[in-house]
């Protein structure tokens, strides 16, 4: 069913990890339809290749940023670029209908019933139900309205100055709709300070989607393996959510590993395309040719193979005997040159750091730390 | 003006807690650059803090102007160019001095990019769960950011000068020295972290300080990175600095670098206008005191007021690191000791620790309302009765106390006297404690059975609030609190400078610090006996736990055998010391520090300051304090030998 999709999106490497724990939660489902996701220049090769083996396609974005809100007259609002990134989705005219789900979503049974739904339909928000909350929705890519939310962006602009200010005040009738509003269930919002316990655990069996909202993502939360290995000491089913995100994103080797044979014919069937924006101006009526220019250059758009008329491979792809690859995808996935290996390895390093996994008693010793240091002062 | 064609030199001076009210920093840079900015002003160098922007302290501290240089416009503007939102004013205290402040919250986009580029070129890492570390991240860069900037405004030799405040400021000193700018860097820590949680722990701190394994003991605690900030601050500086020399040796081992320079922490002190005017204000604060013990002792009042020595302790909730736990134990031992004398004196002890509570509880507020009531009742008599006296006077009869008392007022002072009767004994604690169980003060209290009986000799009040004018029960602000206090308690075990005693210094009120707090240990090195001076110093490093508690409690005993002429001998010397830890003198070391990080920044064109001076930096020789002239301090009994062998010599020479 290539009509239709669920469509995520990541603007940067944080949200790479839940990107890859939906993905895989997705095809647990066994879902009829694509998984699509949309990546910025913040996420490297690397992370790219990894994802392609569980999403079906990724599509490359420009977040967009200065240069396009200077076109759009916003001059002096720059913090609203990622909020336009998301949307993008209404881009993706390939589709007719498709379902957004947030990179810090899971979905723990099928829920390919949402396509039947109608634009736009969306579960409340716990803050506020009578706006609905933006991190799971049912929508139809459709360039008039992105177009119009733009136009609304700059001229009213977001009263919570994210997305979800600007979509419930562009659909603001939503919460008269019935047909329009999804039942709790497919996006159960948890870490947050208010928790209906007794109703989790009533209702825990009905969940669809689960919503990590607020800053606790399950990523950051390492200490929760597995529900298996400490699901005899979960407290609440909050720390069993965690865990439940833990099982999906744990599952990661299995994909990156299985597809990868699968993958090299992906990128075959999938190459990398530029192709050129023909529907830009239709979007930004006032953009001159100059800047059109400067748009192209910079989108590129991966789309299968049997939807491109005219294309070129804009990376050449390694040509090796897929024996051979097997064997090297072991080690150093895709690249072989050293110094690449070194800034990945350094990659991996910071994150180590970051999600607080410090080796302070060999690599990161403090003497060998002071000692760089030192040398740098030079 | 631009101040690029001069040959002044800029000073920065940065700190996570200007016009940003946290902890004790800001008091230290509150009151310092008080005197900072008259010398510079002075000497016509410019002179900025810079700092992170809290509106709610802006909105109160801070006036926001126009920069009087230009060239400071400009580099602004370079940053606001780029989303960065910054403020520019003058710090409403005094000497108004110019304070550069920065949102962080505007420069957040840029977090991802500044934590990258601080790893590759340190191999630090920031975890994602660490908010303040981000926050301290973003603020380090834009203060290097900004001070890159307009140094490279400037042509010329190099002339900028930026001091570093605690890790939470040094990460712009860090960066500065990374991206090789040309900017002598000098950090200064006012204690190290590890130190602070190591201490907390009950180990025994100063005698293992060479054989901690730093990088175990700080990533089993998950400060790790914080470790490492602090370090690589410390390392990269081309002068680092620190309050005392016991955190001076704290650093050598934890930070393993040694400190340069020791500049202590000082204070504004008011010069009061008549010599003892500061005795006066004792005996005003006293009585207010003396209200709060009447209403908090009601129906107990069986000790006599003038005869009460009040004696406390105050500081953050930290029991073993502030010597709560030393404290108790040796009011506990106070009481014995009285007790086996048959002393005449009572002590009030004053526990002074802001923790979580539920309000006043019942017994302090009806206390109040008691007192309130019979002074209004024996006004009103009052009154009467001298109506009733000039009557009879008048009249050329000798009033006669029945005939003046009716019994009317008789059954009304009856009434009032009834009314004040309780059975139960005067609480230990103030307010209703949010989990009174388990407080480990309360606790301490309770196993050493301080209960204010009628017998006991020490008794005890817990106060876990601020002392302030607002608050119903004493009506008085600290520093009154302080004045009106007989003798102040701090044997702290962790204690980097120590702020407390030295504000009952500068009030003339003796105090009792400890060998290893930066104050105990800066007025050991000035005053050749510090006891006569009422500086009472426990040593917490070289003697048992229960010995140092002995000695604690023998000073206190000591000091409640002194007669009332002797105590005031002693807050008169105590007094003289003020001119020790005034920032009149102390700034001084900063300067030395400041001068001595150009020399080593840009050894061709600054010289070394005079060594003669950097060889003495942990001692001003123009101050000490030598053995008093004026005879009996405290008396014969408590004349301990520990102080006797100040030879002769050094006194004459430091005498002249």
């Amino acid at each position: 069913m290539i009509d239709n999709a669920y469509v995520t999106i990541i603007t940067n490497e944080y949200y790479y990890h839940g990107a890859v724990a939906l993905g895989i939660s997705l095809c647990k489902t066994d879902t009829k339809y694509r998984k699509v996701v949309l990546v910025s220049d913040g996420v490297n090769q690397e992370l790219r290749n990894n994802l392609r083996t569980i999403w079906d396609e990724i599509i490359q974005i420009d977040v967009l940023d200065s240069k396009d809100i200077r076109h759009l007259s916003l001059i002096g609002r720059p913090e609203l670029g990622v909020t336009f990134s998301k949307l993008l989705v209404w881009e993706l005219i390939q589709f007719k209908t498709c379902v957004f789900l947030d990179a810090d979503t899971i979905v723990l049974r099928n829920i390919d019933e949402l396509f039947c739904r109608d634009e736009l339909s969306a579960a409340p928000d716990i803050g506020w139900p009578d706006c609905f909350n933006s991190g799971v929705f049912v929508f139809k890519p459709c360039l008039e309205t992105y177009r119009n939310l733009l136009k609304l962006a700059g001229d009213v602009g977001s009263f919570d100055g994210g997305d979800q200010g600007l979509f419930n005040t562009y659909w603001v009738n939503w919460v008269n709709e019935q047909d329009k509003r999804l039942p709790f269930i497919f996006n159960v919002a948890i870490n947050m300070s208010y928790f209906y316990n007794a109703a989790i655990l009533k209702f825990k069996r009905d969940i669809r989607v689960l919503h990590f909202l607020g800053l606790d993502k399950p990523w950051l939360r390492p200490c929760y393996v597995s529900s298996e290995n400490v699901g005899k000491n979960l407290d609440t089913s909050r720390d069993e959510f965690y865990a439940k995100w833990w099982d999906f994103y744990n599952e990661k080797d299995t994909y990156f590993n299985r597809n990868e044979v699968h993958k090299s014919k992906t990128e075959h069937e999938i190459p990398q395309i530029k192709i050129s924006l023909d529907h830009t101006h239709t979007i930004l009526p006032d953009v001159t040719i100059e800047h059109t220019a400067e748009l192209e250059d910079d989108v590129i758009i991966n789309i299968p193979n049997d939807h491109v008329g005219n294309h070129e491979e804009v990376e050449p792809v390694h040509k090796i005997p897929e024996a051979e690859m097997e064997e090297l995808n072991l080690e150093a996935p895709i690249i072989e040159q050293e110094d690449i290996e070194e800034v990945i390895d350094e990659k991996q390093w910071r994150f180590d750091w970051q999600r607080g996994h410090i080796d302070y008693h060999g690599r990161d010793a403090s003497y060998t730390i002071i000692q760089n240091i030192l040398l740098k002062l030079k | 003006m631009n101040i690029s064609a001069e040959p002044f030199k800029t000073y920065f001076e940065v700190s996570w807690e200007i016009a940003n009210k946290i902890g004790g920093i800001y008091t230290v840079i509150k009151t310092k650059s008080a005197v900072e900015t008259a010398r510079f002003s002075d000497l016509g160098d410019p002179y900025f803090l810079i700092g992170p922007l809290n509106r709610k302290c802006v909105d109160l501290e801070v006036e926001i102007v126009e920069p009087q240089f230009p060239i400071i416009s400009e580099t602004l503007n370079t940053l606001r160019k780029q989303g960065i939102v910054v403020s520019y004013g003058r710090w409403l205290i005094e000497g108004h001095p110019s304070v550069i402040l920065f949102d962080i919250g505007s420069a957040y986009f840029k977090l991802n990019e500044w934590r990258q580029e601080f790893f590759e070129l340190t191999h630090i890492g920031v975890p994602d769960s660490d908010t303040e570390c981000k926050d301290v991240m973003v603020f380090g860069f834009l203060v290097a950011w900004f001070i890159s900037e307009f140094t490279s405004r400037l042509p010329g030799v190099p002339t900028v000068n930026a001091l570093f405040h605690e890790w939470q400021g040094g990460i712009g000193g860090l960066l500065l020295r990374l991206w090789h700018k040309q900017v002598a860097v000098t950090f200064h820590t006012h204690a190290t972290l590890l130190g602070r949680y190591l201490c907390a722990g009950n180990v025994d701190f100063y005698n293992n300080l060479p054989h901690f394994d730093v990088d175990t003991e700080a990533g089993d605690r998950g400060i790790y990175h914080k470790y490492c900030l602090e370090r690589a601050c410390a390392a990269t500086a081309h002068v680092f600095s620190t309050v005392s020399v016991n955190t001076g040796e704290e650093c050598e081992h934890l930070l393993k670098r040694k400190a340069d320079v020791i500049c202590p922490n000082g204070l504004n002190v008011k010069e009061v206008a008549a010599q003892h005017e500061f005795q006066n204000l004792h005996n005003v604060a006293k009585y207010k005191i003396h209200t709060f013990v009447q209403s908090h002792f009601h129906g107990h009042m069986d000790f006599d007021l003038e005869d009460t020595l009040y004696i406390f302790s105050a500081g953050r909730y930290e029991y073993s690191n502030k010597g709560v736990d030393m404290f108790i134990e040796s009011l506990a031992k106070l009481n014995h000791l009285m007790k086996e004398s048959f002393a005449k004196k009572t002590v009030i002890a004053f526990l002074v620790f802001p923790t979580g509570t539920n309000y006043y509880n019942v017994e302090s507020l009806r206390g109040l309302a008691l007192l309130k009531q019979t002074r209004e009742v024996v006004q009103s008599i009052q009154e009467k009765l001298g109506a009733k006296i000039f009557d009879s006077v008048t009249k050329g009869i000798m009033p006669n106390g029945d005939q003046i008392l009716d019994s009317d007022d008789q059954i009304k002072l009856k009434r009032c006297i009834l009314a004040n009767q309780r059975t139960e004994l005067p609480p230990i604690v103030t307010h209703n404690m949010t989990d009174d169980r388990s407080d480990t003060i309360l606790n301490h209290l309770r196993r050493v059975k301080l209960f204010n009986q009628s017998s006991d000799k020490v008794k005890v009040i817990f106060h876990p609030e601020f002392i302030s004018a607002t608050s119903p029960l004493f009506n008085m602000d600290y520093e009154d609190f302080v004045r009106g206090s007989h003798l102040g308690v701090f044997p702290s075990y962790y204690e980097p400078w120590g702020y407390t005693p030295a504000e009952c210094t500068v009030r003339g009120i003796p105090s009792v610090t400890s060998n290893v707090s930066g104050y105990g240990l800066f007025m050991a090195d000035h005053i050749a006996e510090p006891e006569n001076y009422g500086v009472y110093i426990v040593d917490r490093r070289n003697r048992s736990w229960w010995d140092s508690i002995e000695q604690l409690s023998n000073f206190m005993f000591k000091f409640t055998q002194m007669s009332q002429k002797q105590r005031i001998i002693q807050r008169n010397r105590c007094e003289r010391l003020s001119e020790l830890l005034s920032w009149t003198s102390l700034t001084k070391k900063y300067s030395l520090a400041r001068n001595m990080a150009f020399s080593r920044a840009f050894p061709d064109i600054y010289n070394l300051p005079d060594l003669k001076e950097a060889g003495l930096i942990h001692r001003s020789p123009s101050l000490f304090f030598p053995h008093p002239y004026s005879e009996v301090g405290t008396p014969k009994g408590s004349r301990g030998c520990s102080f006797s062998s100040t030879d002769q010599d050094s006194r004459d020479d430091t005498d002249k």
